[in-house]
């Protein structure tokens, strides 16, 4: 893949500037690939990466090369030869920030970083629209002069804005090598190669990262040791808490983790204490990334310790286990210091630092492997060797980690050493074991989450604080008062006062809302209600003399009373003789609808009736497809009166307008109305009854009515 | 000169009291040893180092003339840059007839309005910067600091300080 560039800096202003910190990370992701010149690129090796910058913005010199040349990485840099040392004038009007291109001493420092320049065009004019090919010649020449900045560079050639046509290309295939483009190019063809535009976002990262933090009774750590891995110059991809069933605050401490990290924290405790190894195998197990390593929660690693161990890793296929120097610290440090060979005692730093240095991994070393360790238990591993070695067995004679990281070894991996001291290692008797920053660590994590919980805590009384000065508060709060001081008041005054009142927060859309509810549940708590009720249920207009109308929508007429279907209803058990309902249950769910059944039978005594009017879908399909006459007409006429529509819309606006949510076919609601217990299911036609129902009001064709009864 | 030297100096005249205990606690973490030549980085405090330690401050002044905050690119001024360039720059560093440090003092300095995205290649520079051995001292407010350098930490400390909670790090190299 060939990348392309155009500005890094501290901060992403469009999406052609990629911020400093993501270009490190996306340098140091590139180290499973082979960063190559474009000479040496081969479009066909997957791992080949070519990096490039166009037109040598100032800030390339500034935040990437360096980081190029840390990281031994070449670049290639295409220049314009009108803007050397001006600014991008030619994104004028674009959006884009003016921003300075390189100036000539600055492009020579660029190849003395590594880079090399190659040609952008002597103006950043698109190619195609050059009318002449003597004006094309032009645009393509490099200078002399310019030339000379770079003798071994301007073999290729980018095409500004990554546009040509072949004309242009048979003329560069005159003057260079080869040429990128950016859009209009294949993987195949030297002359118009195709680059990848790499935004802040852009990841080439190809294996992932676990970081596993076991603990033990080691919560007083555990605040150091996760901090030591959140503050990693690249972070983990996984983070995973490995609790042995601890009695301390290891629990507390992750979980808090666990909700301030939810993308990059798992935590996991065992139900009972399992010890080293089935904790370590189960963790494995519980981690889904290529590169895992363990963290005893006593432990730290330095910030640097995942970019390196997994750049080894990324670098060196057949390498299992990237490894590294370690330092001893805490009051058993010196003794156990001493134990180490003497070629491994690298010094002591600032008096309490041991720094062990362990040797390299090679034919010769490998053999002593099998005896003596080098390579310690939190080095990063190959979660695939892990496996295929059958990972952590207890054995009497080796601990668990040697055992494993030889076993790996001795099934053909290798290893490899970062001669570095990344990793501090605790050594500590249990009466010294609580030191001075350790303490520190843990108060301070106490009390950012303190600060957590006191912050949500200001919100909460800054919503109350909110609400009382809020009007309704306000009302209710004068309300209260009025009724109080009433009580030395002429009557009169009083009830006028709380008429006015009344009247004023009806107006209050919150206070409105409660009122309606407060006078429903008083108009349901006063109804009469009859022995043998007749239920009427969303009836909208069809309000039935005699019966008990109830309907969502209590405003049509005084007689209705309110009963939302989708609840249960507010009726006793078997308290009523009749039930009717009418072209209703499509629009409500079909969960809602089986629900309302079964609320039916429910107040149905038993042997009562019940009867409904659907919508019937294949009635209406069959209407659709004969073209009912009186379908399309009723429909116009009976119906809505007013509609204009057109006769398929018409249709469609019935299966899926007017707040339909379920379409029943007459066969379908039998079923459903055998399901919840009803006995005696018929389809009935309009105005047909056997129980007396006489108040249909659908005439249409898509209409399909059911009887049925609730057992005795 | 052993930096413990300064920690019962006299409050100088016109300086402000709280100010100077800060330096003065901040400087007594120093591990006592011989320094030719500091670096300090202070983005809001200054520290008033023994006269014949070899100094470069980057002061508090580069984030005043800067409209970082703003997001703005205003190019060379810009605290990153200038940060760089403080590393970098053999004009700046010809004082010292050497471009290493023994001691980098850097405070309130590395914070995302400052320095935006690219505290990785800031921190790699300042580490650059330090000798073999060398004493990196950061002092940052812990809420708004969420970078450790890749160097091998000696001490730290959290301590409260103006109602804010600072992190001191001492690292060697």
């Amino acid at each position: 893949m060939i990348l392309m560039y155009h500005k890094i800096y501290p901060f992403t202003l469009t999406h052609w500037w990629v911020s400093a910190d993501a270009f490190y990370r996306q340098l140091a992701e590139l180290r499973s690939y082979t960063v190559v010149s474009l000479d040496e690129y081969d479009p066909n090796n997957k791992k080949h990466a070519v990096i490039t910058f166009d037109d040598a913005y100032q800030n390339v010199l500034i935040y990437a090369a360096p980081l190029l040349y840390r990281f031994k990485y070449p670049f290639e840099v295409f220049i314009n030869g009108d803007t050397i040392g001006k600014t991008n004038s030619f994104d004028r009007g674009s959006g884009e920030p003016v921003t300075k291109i390189c100036s000539e001493a600055e492009l020579k420092k660029l190849v003395e970083l590594g880079g090399r320049l190659q040609w952008h065009g002597s103006s950043h004019t698109r190619c195609t629209d050059v009318k002449t090919k003597s004006k094309l010649k032009n645009l393509l020449t490099v200078p002399a002069k310019i030339r000379n900045l770079d003798p071994h560079g301007f073999n290729w050639f980018s095409y500004p804005h990554g546009e040509f046509n072949t004309e242009v290309k048979s003329e560069v295939e005159k003057l260079f090598i080869g040429a990128v483009s950016c859009n209009q190019g294949n993987n195949e063809d030297r002359f118009c190669l195709n680059r990848e535009t790499v935004t802040s976002k852009s990841s080439f990262k190809s294996k992932t990262v676990g970081v596993i933090i076991t603990s033990y009774n080691k919560g007083q750590f555990l605040v150091e040791a996760v901090d030591s891995v959140l503050r990693q110059t690249i972070l983990p991809d996984q983070i995973l808490l490995m609790d042995d069933c601890s009695t301390d605050e290891t629990q507390k401490i992750s979980e808090i983790y666990e909700k301030n990290y939810p993308n990059l924290i798992v935590y996991h405790r065992n139900k009972k204490n399992l010890g080293i190894i089935e904790t370590f195998n189960n963790a494995v197990s519980k981690i889904n990334t290529d590169y895992v390593c363990f963290l005893d929660a006593d432990n730290r690693f330095r910030s640097d310790y995942i970019e390196r161990t997994e750049g080894v890793l990324n670098s060196n296929p057949h390498t299992a286990i990237a490894y590294t120097d370690f330092a001893l610290f805490g009051s058993r440090s010196a003794s156990k210091y001493d134990l180490f060979p003497p070629e491994w005692r690298r010094g002591i730093k600032d008096g309490k630092y041991y720094i062990v240095g362990f040797p390299n991994f090679s034919e010769t070393t490998k053999r002593d492997l099998e005896t003596r360790n080098f390579i310690h238990g939190n080095s990063l591993f190959r979660r695939d060797a892990f496996y295929e070695v059958g990972g952590y067995k207890k054995l009497d004679d080796r601990p668990e980690d040697h055992d494993l990281f030889w076993r790996m070894i001795d099934a053909g991996w290798a290893a490899k050493r970062v001669p570095l001291a990344l990793l501090k290692y605790r050594q500590y008797s249990k009466t010294q074991e609580n030191d001075r920053f350790n303490s520190f660590a843990e108060l301070n994590f106490y009390r950012k989450a303190c600060e957590q919980k006191q912050q949500q805590l200001l919100l909460l009384e800054q919503e109350l604080q909110q609400i009382k000065s809020s009007k309704v508060w306000f009302i209710i709060d004068t309300y209260k008062n009025l009724r109080r001081s009433g009580k030395h008041m002429p009557k009169k005054i009083v009830s006028k006062l709380k008429k006015e009142l009344y009247t004023f927060l009806l107006k209050t859309p919150v206070l409105n809302s409660v009122f309606t509810t407060v006078r429903r549940q008083k108009k349901l708590s006063t109804l009469t209600y009859p022995k043998n009720a007749k239920l009427n249920l969303g009836c909208g207009k069809n309000v039935i003399d005699g019966w008990i109308n109830a309907d969502i929508d209590d405003s049509i007429n005084p007689n209705i009373i309110f009963v939302d279907l989708r609840k249960p209803l507010p009726f006793k058990s078997d308290s009523a003789k009749q039930i009717f309902i009418e072209h209703t249950v499509e629009c409500l769910s079909k969960i809602e609808g089986i629900n309302l059944y079964k609320e039916c039978i429910r107040v149905l005594k038993p042997g009562g009736c019940f009867r409904i009017g659907i919508s019937d879908m294949s009635r209406l399909m069959k209407a659709y497809q004969t073209k009912d006459k009186y379908y399309e007409k009723g429909m116009r006429t009976d119906m809505q009166p007013t509609i204009t529509q057109e006769y398929d819309e018409f249709t469609s606006d019935m299966l899926f307008n007017w707040d339909r949510k379920y379409y029943y076919t007459a066969r379908l609601m039998k079923r459903f109305l055998e399901d919840v217990g009803f006995e005696k299911v018929k389809i009935k036609k309009y105005m047909d009854s056997d129980y007396g129902f006489s108040y249909d009001t659908r005439t249409l064709p898509d209409t399909s009515y059911l009887e049925a009864r609730k057992p005795v | 000169m052993y930096l413990s030297e300064t920690r019962n100096r006299k409050i100088p005249a016109g300086t402000q009291s709280d100010d100077y205990r800060f330096e003065s606690f901040v400087l007594s973490e120093i591990p006592a040893r011989k320094y030719a030549r500091a670096l300090v980085l202070s983005g809001e405090r200054y520290f008033n180092l023994p006269k014949n330690i070899a100094k470069i401050f980057f002061s508090h002044n580069f984030l005043k003339d800067t409209d970082i905050i703003t997001k703005q690119p205003k190019q060379p001024d810009d605290v990153v840059r200038n940060i760089l360039t403080v590393c970098e720059s053999t004009e700046v560093m010809d004082t010292f007839q050497t471009v290493e440090f023994d001691l980098i003092i850097i405070s309130d300095l590395l914070y995302p309005e400052y320095i935006g995205e690219s505290k990785l290649i800031c921190a790699q520079s300042i580490v650059d910067k330090l000798e073999e051995n060398g004493v990196l001292l950061s002092v940052h407010e812990d809420r708004r600091y969420a970078l450790r350098f890749p160097l091998f930490i000696t001490d730290e400390y959290y301590f409260d300080y103006d109602n804010k909670r600072y992190l001191l790090e001492v690292y060697t190299k």
